[in-house]
């Protein structure tokens, strides 16, 4: 046990200012406290970690409580901020530091499935749906398929037209099993012209017989190009389906094919439709289910896990990008493989041309510059028009005259718009290329805490710590970069300036439990740095819950204006 | 079991086709049993009456799951769906083949293209199409006007 005054490494302790706050407030501090009774063990160190926990535990009584700086400087000024930034109201605040097990509101409901899973899934579905359409299985299965797994229309639609329905899904009307039969001498195979009751041939109910043979040989064809459910009656302009029990009679014993017919299903389960895809990493054979809709993905960055560690996007597939909905991500990400590289090259090399804007490199001569596109003439150094110069080829002293710097004023609005996007660019690329190193510093991280744990004789559990503290540098790393992206995209307001003071904070307390982890040595004995570490960690913690919460919040609220 | 198939099905087809009582459509020459040529002869009464042409007819290894490939061999007739290298543009030789169609009824679909005709013209950008076509018009991606 540690006193909490000593705790100087937190920069919230600096803050000195209050402000009055309301009744709900004080809730939320209490649910804080509740929240850490019921996490046990290791209680002590929890509550010390969490900043505005630590004043609050003694002011709490005299209802003074204090959040993040942030949220200090805004309720002073700015009192109808209050219940957008937070959402302040306990019932909506509470989920975010009691979240242990709980939802949390960046988090979307989602679910893992291994291929077994999704065909026991398929399955399930369909022996649901066949006592609806009273209908054969088989029938039911390609129904199913053919809409798209969406049973709501495919019941409103079979119940006022059944066969048109069936037709149009091609599917038999009248459900005659398939099957192989011989001993038909007015059979003739129109495919090969095999004829004669010795042939035996396949019969599907739409009535089109073909000798065994081809019509394998049709299938396979079919199901090694990719086709499952889709695969047609040979017979030109008919549109019956090749259902499920007739492709496994004709498969049956070709054990390869077989197999590849069930995967063909089950990808195209998963590829029709909307609320499943498949984990994209590679060789990874999970698909994921997640029902948010193409509509809300503006407002929603539906980040989830696959059981394989990749964690990606649910609406785009990219590897996680949140609290950037997935267009501005696109964008940006698009943007950035244009532009970045060049464009810093541009910016430092390079002016432009103050009347067509053309960009000019100067690689030699004197300041007397002729645009090779618009042949205006200027001076490089002050931007100003030639004609004003008179002969001083060599220098230029009219730095400030009128016409230079209205010049210097056109040049610098393109010019401050590409400064603008490599800010957030270096940024964006500090973060990536440090959550890089951070993973280098996970294994160095290892190697310490195996020499901790032999010198001080701790237990395995005892220096988990430092392990712990990377993790949460990593995801933190990844969320503070997109940060930017969404930043980079935002109107400058009011909103913004809330929202980049939450990211400044985030950032800050990430630097800094960065440093404790990578230099540990520098911060004092053992006992203390753990102690420092473990305290950071959690506040750290605390800081993404909120960010985020707040990001997933506004987006839904569409309290930020984006660029177009 | 494919080239059983094949085999049996092509012998199949070229006694038909002999046997055949059209005489709009003749087989010419068969030398192998993958490489034909069918003569066209323009149906009485259209554009292309009397007019005698070479259709040329190779069966790939999966024929008849696959199409064969068809060409105009010689001279080619003037029409808005037949390049002068001699492909064809009709679904049926390629995306919407399937494997009942026979050379018989290939023919008559060619047949009833060239009857249908209305105006005897080279197809739009014909230079450039036949500069750059590779050999094969089933390597062509082609676009078929719905009907």
């Amino acid at each position: 046990m540690y006193k909490y005054e000593s705790d100087s490494d937190n920069f919230m302790d600096e803050d000195d200012e209050f402000v009055d706050y309301s009744e709900e407030e004080h809730d939320f501090t209490d649910s804080e406290f509740a929240m850490d009774d019921e996490n046990s063990d290791d209680n002590d160190t929890e509550d010390a970690g969490i900043a505005h926990d630590d004043r609050p535990r003694r002011y709490a009584e005299t209802q003074a409580t204090q959040p993040t700086q942030t949220q200090n400087t805004f309720s002073a000024d700015a009192g109808d901020f209050e219940d957008d930034f937070y959402g302040i109201d306990g019932a909506e605040f509470e989920p975010v530091i009691s979240s242990r097990g709980a939802k949390r509101p960046w988090e979307v409901d989602f679910k893992v499935y291994d291929p077994d899973e999704l065909q026991a899934k398929q399955e399930a579905i369909v022996a649901r749906m066949e006592p609806v359409l009273a209908t054969s299985r088989d029938a039911t299965t390609l129904l199913l398929r053919s809409y798209l797994w969406k049973d709501e229309p495919l019941v409103e639609d079979y119940l006022t037209d059944p066969e048109r329905t069936l037709t149009k899904a091609g599917v038999a009307v009248d459900q005659t099993r398939p099957c192989i039969q011989s001993g038909d001498s007015a059979f003739e195979c129109k495919i090969c012209f095999s004829e004669g009751s010795d042939e035996e041939y396949f019969a599907p109910s739409c009535g089109h017989r073909y000798c065994t043979t081809c019509y394998k040989t049709y299938l396979v064809g079919h199901v090694l190009g990719g086709a499952s459910w889709r695969i047609k009656c040979p017979t030109p302009k008919c549109n019956m389906l090749v259902g499920e029990e007739g492709a496994r009679l004709l498969l049956a014993g070709d054990e390869e094919s077989l197999a590849r017919y069930n995967t063909n299903l089950t990808r195209s389960f998963v590829n029709d439709r909307d609320s499943f895809v498949w984990c994209p990493a590679p060789n990874c054979k999970y698909a994921i289910e997640c029902h948010v809709p193409r509509s809300a993905l503006r407002t929603t960055v539906p980040s989830v896990a696959c059981i394989c560690g990749n964690q990606f996007c649910f609406g785009c597939q990219l590897s996680d990008h949140m609290p950037a909905p997935c267009h501005l991500a696109s964008r940006w990400l698009e943007k950035c493989r244009d532009d970045s590289e060049t464009s810093s090259w541009i910016k430092v090399n390079t002016k432009e041309c103050t009347k067509c804007k053309s960009t000019i490199e100067k690689n030699g001569g004197c300041n007397h510059m002729t645009c090779r596109e618009c042949r205006y003439e200027f001076c490089w150094v002050c931007m100003g028009p030639w004609s004003e110069h008179g002969q001083h080829f060599y220098n230029c002293n009219r730095f400030n005259e009128e016409s230079s710097k209205e010049a210097r004023d056109s040049v610098s609005e393109t010019r401050a718009q590409l400064e603008r996007y490599i800010h957030y660019f270096t940024r964006y690329n500090n973060h990536e290329q440090s959550a890089k190193l951070a993973r280098k510093l996970l294994a160095t991280t290892e190697k310490n805490m195996e020499q901790l744990q032999r010198e001080l004789t701790l237990s395995w559990i005892e220096v988990q710590f430092l392990s712990d503290a990377v993790d949460v540098l990593s995801i933190c790393r990844s969320t503070l970069k997109w940060t930017y992206v969404l930043a980079f995209y935002m109107k400058p307001d009011n909103q913004m300036i809330i929202f980049e003071n939450n990211q400044s904070d985030l950032e800050m307390a990430t630097e800094q439990l960065n440093d404790l982890v990578e230099n540990p040595t520098n911060h004092g004995a053992i006992e203390d740095i753990k102690r420092k570490i473990i305290d950071k960690t959690t506040y750290v913690k605390s800081r993404w819950e909120t960010l985020l919460s707040d990001t997933t919040l506004g987006l839904q609220e569409n309290r930020w204006q984006f660029v177009d | 079991m494919a080239s059983t198939l094949r085999t049996k099905r092509l012998l199949r087809e070229l006694l038909l086709i002999k046997k055949s009582t059209c005489k709009n459509v003749t087989l010419e020459s068969a030398d192998t049993i993958d490489k034909w040529i069918v003569k066209l002869r323009g149906v009485e009464g259209t554009m292309y009456a009397d007019e005698e042409y070479s259709l040329l007819f190779e069966f790939p290894a999966e024929y008849p799951l696959e199409s064969p490939i068809v060409t105009f061999t010689g001279t080619t007739p003037i029409h808005p769906h037949i390049y002068s290298n001699g492909h064809i543009c009709l679904s049926i030789l390629y995306m919407h083949w399937c494997p009942v169609l026979t050379v018989d009824a290939i023919c008559q679909s060619i047949l009833s293209m060239l009857s249908g005709c209305e105006k005897k013209v080279r197809p739009e950008r014909d230079d450039v199409y036949v500069k750059t076509a590779k050999p094969s018009p089933k390597d062509t991606i082609w676009i078929f006007d719905g009907k």
